[in-house]
C-alpha cells in the first residue's frame, strides 16, 4: 500500500469504512439466507431440464447460480478488503503478505459460510477468481481510490470464472464438483448438451474477462486524466495568481513614481507661499498662506506615508479618528453612524495615512453591504484594549456564510460586485504596523470586524520593529 | 517491474500446480473389477418406485431413463412406508444434495431414517432393491459415502459410473455383500442394465 493510498484511507471516515466492511461481510455470510428461494428454483429449473429434455433450463440455471455465487463472492471480497486497507495491518505487512491475508481471509469466509449454512461453493474457481481480482485490485485501488470502480470490476471477474463450473470440459480441473453445478453437468451430459453448456461457459467466461481487464485499464486512464487535469487547474491558478501579483507590483510602481512627482510642484508651492509670507506678514493674504503652508504640510505628509510605507509616527488616537471622520462619505441618509470613542485612550504608533486607509475599506464595506432592515446601522466603537487599541466595526447587514469567512481575505473575493482588494489590503496594512483584524458573522444578522493596534508603547512586544526590519530589508534586495 | 512479474510468475505456477497435482483427479482403483454389461436375467418386478437417497437432482434422471424404458414405475423422491403398497421393487437413486434436502425441508437425519425405514420394509416384504449412483467427479463426500453404503449394502443390484471417485467404493460394496455390480462408462449408458433388470 502507497502512502497516498494510506492518507485517502484514513482521511475518509475509517470508521465508517470499516463498518461498512464488517456490514458487506455479514450481508455476504447472510446471502444464501437472502436468496434462499433463489437457489431452490435453480433446483427446479434442472430438474424441468430433464423433464422436458430441453437444456435451455440448464443455462438458465446455471446463470441463475453464477449470478448469485458471483454477487455472493463479490461482497465478501469487498468487506474483506475494506476491513484490511482500513486497519494498521496494511501498513505493517508488505504487498504480498497483505496480498496472502486477504486470499486466505475470503476463503476461510466462504468454507465457513458453507459450513454454517450448507451452501456449496467452488474453491478452485473462487480461488483462481481472487487471485485475479486482488491482482487488479493492487492496480486499480493505488490510481482510483474508488471501491464502486473496484467492485464493478471484481464482479465481472468473478462472474467469468463461476461459467467455468458448469463445463463439463473443465471436471477434470476440479472446476464444478459442488452438488449443484455437477447436477447441471450431468444433467447436460444426460441430455446430450454437454457442448452446449461448454460452448456457453467460454462464451461468458471470456468475454467476461476480459471486459474486467477492460474496465480496469479504463478506470486506471480516466482516474490519471482526472489527475492530470486536476494539476493542470492548479498549476493554471498559481501562473495567474503569478501574474495577478506581478500586474499588481508593476501599477504600483507607477503610481509610487507619480506620486514621487507630485513632490517637485508642491516644493515650489511651499517656496512661493514662503515668499508671500514674508512679503504680507499680516492681514488675510498672511492668513491664506498659512493655510496653504498647513494643506502643502498634510499633503507632504501623505506622500511620504504613501512612497515610504514603513515610515510611521506616533500619534493621539482621536487624530486618527478626526482624519478617518474627515474622509468618510456620510451622505446617505439610509445609513446611520453610531462612533463612540473611550477617553483617554494611548497613543499609537502607526503609518496615519495607510491605517486610516485601512479602516475606511472596511467601513466601505459596511456601508455597501445589503440590508433587509428599513436602514443601515453601523457602530464605530474605538475602545482601550490589553497593551493597544480595538476599532470595533459592527453592521446590521446580511452577513457573510460561515464557509465563505476564509475567502475574504483572498484577493478578488467580492460578494458586492467590488474590486475584492479592501480586505486584503486592510489586513496587510494592519499586520504590517502590527496589528491585528478579525471578522465575525453570522448570515442575516450582520458582521463585526475588530482591528487591533498596538500602543505606541507595547509596539515593539507585537513584533513591529522587527517587521519593520525584516520589510526594509526584503524592499532593498528587491531593489 | 520486477515485483510485477514475479507475481505473474507465482500465479502461473499455481495455476499449473493445480492442473499437475489434480490431473488425475480421482484416485485409481488398485483392484481388478469385474462387473457385469447387464443381469442375464431379470431380478425385479414391476410395479417399481423410484425414490431419491440424498434428495439430488440424479433421480429425475432414473426417473426419465425409466419412462423412456416403459417400466411400470411411481416416481416418488420422498417415498414412505404407507406408499410401498402392493409395490414389487424400488429403485434407490443415490446422491446427497444439501440443497434439495432443504428444498424439501428436511435434515439430513431424517432422510437417514426414511431410507432405512423403507429398507426394512423391503427386506421384510421381499422387494427387490436396486441402487443407482450417478455420482462420479465430486468428492468423496461423507454423507454421500454413508448413504450409499447404507443403501448398497443392503441392494440386490448396483450401477454406477465407471471411473467415478465412488468405484472403489460401490466394488466393496459388491464383493462384500456378492451383489451384482454394473459400472457404465456415461450416463446414459444407464439405460441397459437398468433394463435388465427388469426384462
Amino acid at each position: 500500500m502507497t502512502v497516498s493510498q494510506r492518507k485517502i484511507i484514513e482521511n475518509i471516515f475509517p470508521t465508517t469504512i470499516a463498518a461498512g466492511g464488517v456490514l458487506l461481510i455479514i450481508t455476504g455470510m447472510l446471502f444464501p439466507v437472502f436468496f434462499q428461494n433463489t437457489w431452490f428454483n435453480i433446483i427446479m429449473k434442472i430438474r424441468e431440464a430433464i423433464t422436458t429434455g430441453d437444456s435451455g433450463h440448464l443455462i438458465l440455471a446455471s446463470a441463475s447460480l453464477n449470478c448469485l455465487s458471483s454477487i455472493q463472492s463479490t461482497v465478501l471480497y469487498m468487506g474483506t478488503i475494506l476491513l484490511i486497507f482500513n486497519t494498521e495491518l496494511s501498513s505493517r505487512l508488505k504487498p504480498l503478505d497483505v496480498f496472502l491475508v486477504s486470499l486466505v481471509s475470503i476463503v476461510f469466509l466462504h468454507w465457513m459460510d458453507s459450513l454454517i449454512f450448507e451452501i456449496p461453493w467452488e474453491p478452485v474457481s473462487t480461488l483462481l477468481a481472487l487471485i485475479i481480482s486482488l491482482f487488479l485490485f493492487e492496480k486499480l485501488f493505488v490510481e482510483t481510490y474508488n471501491f464502486v470502480q473496484v467492485f464493478i470490476v471484481t464482479v465481472q471477474v468473478f462472474f467469468a470464472f463461476q461459467w467455468l463450473n458448469i463445463m463439463p470440459y473443465f471436471s477434470p480441473y476440479l472446476f464444478g464438483r459442488r452438488d449443484v453445478p455437477y447436477s447441471v453437468k450431468i444433467s447436460g451430459i444426460y441430455l446430450n448438451a454437454d457442448t452446449v453448456l461448454n460452448f456457453t461457459g467460454f462464451a461468458f467466461f471470456i468475454p467476461f474477462i476480459i471486459s474486467a481487464f477492460i474496465t480496469a485499464t479504463l478506470f486506471i486512464s480516466y482516474s490519471r486524466n482526472l489527475q492530470m487535469m486536476k494539476e493542470n487547474h492548479i498549476k493554471e491558478n498559481e501562473i495567474r495568481d503569478m501574474r495577478a501579483k506581478a500586474l499588481e507590483n508593476r501599477i504600483y510602481q507607477e503610481v509610487k513614481s507619480l506620486v514621487h512627482d507630485l513632490k517637485t510642484p508642491l516644493v515650489t508651492i511651499r517656496g512661493l507661499n514662503s515668499l508671500t509670507l514674508s512679503e504680507n506678514e499680516n492681514g488675510k493674504l498672511a492668513e491664506y498662506s498659512e493655510r496653504i503652508e498647513n494643506s502643502v504640510t498634510k499633503m507632504s505628509d501623505m506622500i511620504s506615508s504613501f512612497l515610504y510605507e514603513y515610515s510611521r509616527q506616533k500619534l493621539k488616537a482621536s487624530d486618527l479618528i478626526s482624519y478617518i471622520r474627515a474622509q468618510l462619505p456620510l451622505e446617505d441618509e439610509k445609513i446611520r453612524f453610531s462612533i463612540n470613542i473611550e477617553e483617554d485612550l494611548p497613543d499609537i504608533y502607526i503609518n496615519k495615512i495607510r491605517i486610516a486607509r485601512a479602516v475606511i475599506n472596511v467601513l466601505e464595506n459596511a456601508i455597501v453591504v445589503p440590508c433587509k432592515h428599513s436602514y443601515k446601522m453601523i457602530n464605530f466603537d474605538m475602545r482601550r484594549a490589553e497593551k493597544g487599541i480595538n476599532i470595533i466595526i459592527k453592521d446590521n447587514g446580511i452577513g457573510i456564510d460561515e464557509s465563505n469567512l476564509t475567502k475574504i481575505w483572498e484577493i478578488g473575493y467580492s460578494t458586492n460586485n467590488t474590486s475584492g482588494l479592501g480586505l486584503p489590503f486592510a489586513k496587510r496594512i494592519i499586520e504590517d504596523n502590527a496589528g491585528t483584524i478579525e471578522v465575525v458573522s453570522q448570515r442575516d444578522f450582520g458582521t463585526t470586524v475588530t482591528i487591533f493596534l498596538p500602543s505606541a508603547d507595547n509596539f515593539e512586544d507585537y513584533g513591529g520593529g522587527e517587521a519593520i526590519e525584516n520589510k526594509q530589508y526584503a524592499g532593498n534586495c528587491n531593489n | 517491474m520486477k515485483r510485477n512479474v514475479f507475481r505473474i510468475v507465482l500465479i502461473i505456477i499455481f495455476a499449473l500446480l493445480l492442473v499437475l497435482v489434480n490431473m488425475p483427479y480421482t484416485k485409481k482403483v488398485e483392484k481388478m473389477v469385474f462387473t457385469l454389461p447387464g443381469l442375464p436375467r431379470p431380478i425385479a418386478e414391476v410395479p417399481v418406485v423410484i425414490t431419491s437417497a440424498g434428495q439430488s437432482t440424479d433421480t429425475y434422471i432414473i426417473n426419465d431413463i425409466s419412462n423412456q424404458l416403459m417400466i411400470r414405475s411411481f416416481f416418488m423422491p420422498q417415498a414412505e412406508v404407507e406408499h410401498m403398497e402392493d409395490m414389487k421393487s424400488i429403485v434407490f437413486a443415490v446422491g446427497y444434495s444439501s440443497l434439495g434436502l432443504k428444498l424439501q425441508g428436511i435434515s439430513y437425519e431424517d432422510e437417514k431414517t426414511r431410507i432405512e425405514k423403507l429398507i426394512n420394509m423391503a427386506k421384510d416384504n421381499k422387494l427387490t432393491i436396486i441402487t443407482v449412483v450417478l455420482g462420479g467427479e465430486q468428492p468423496i463426500d461423507e454423507r454421500n459415502e454413508e448413504i450409499i453404503r447404507l443403501v448398497g449394502a443392503q441392494s440386490d443390484y448396483i450401477i454406477g459410473l465407471r471411473g467415478s471417485s465412488n468405484e472403489e467404493l460401490l466394488a466393496d460394496l459388491a464383493e462384500n455383500g456378492n451383489i451384482p455390480l454394473t459400472l457404465v462408462r456415461k450416463v446414459k449408458d444407464i439405460s441397459v442394465p437398468f433394463a435388465s433388470a427388469f426384462r
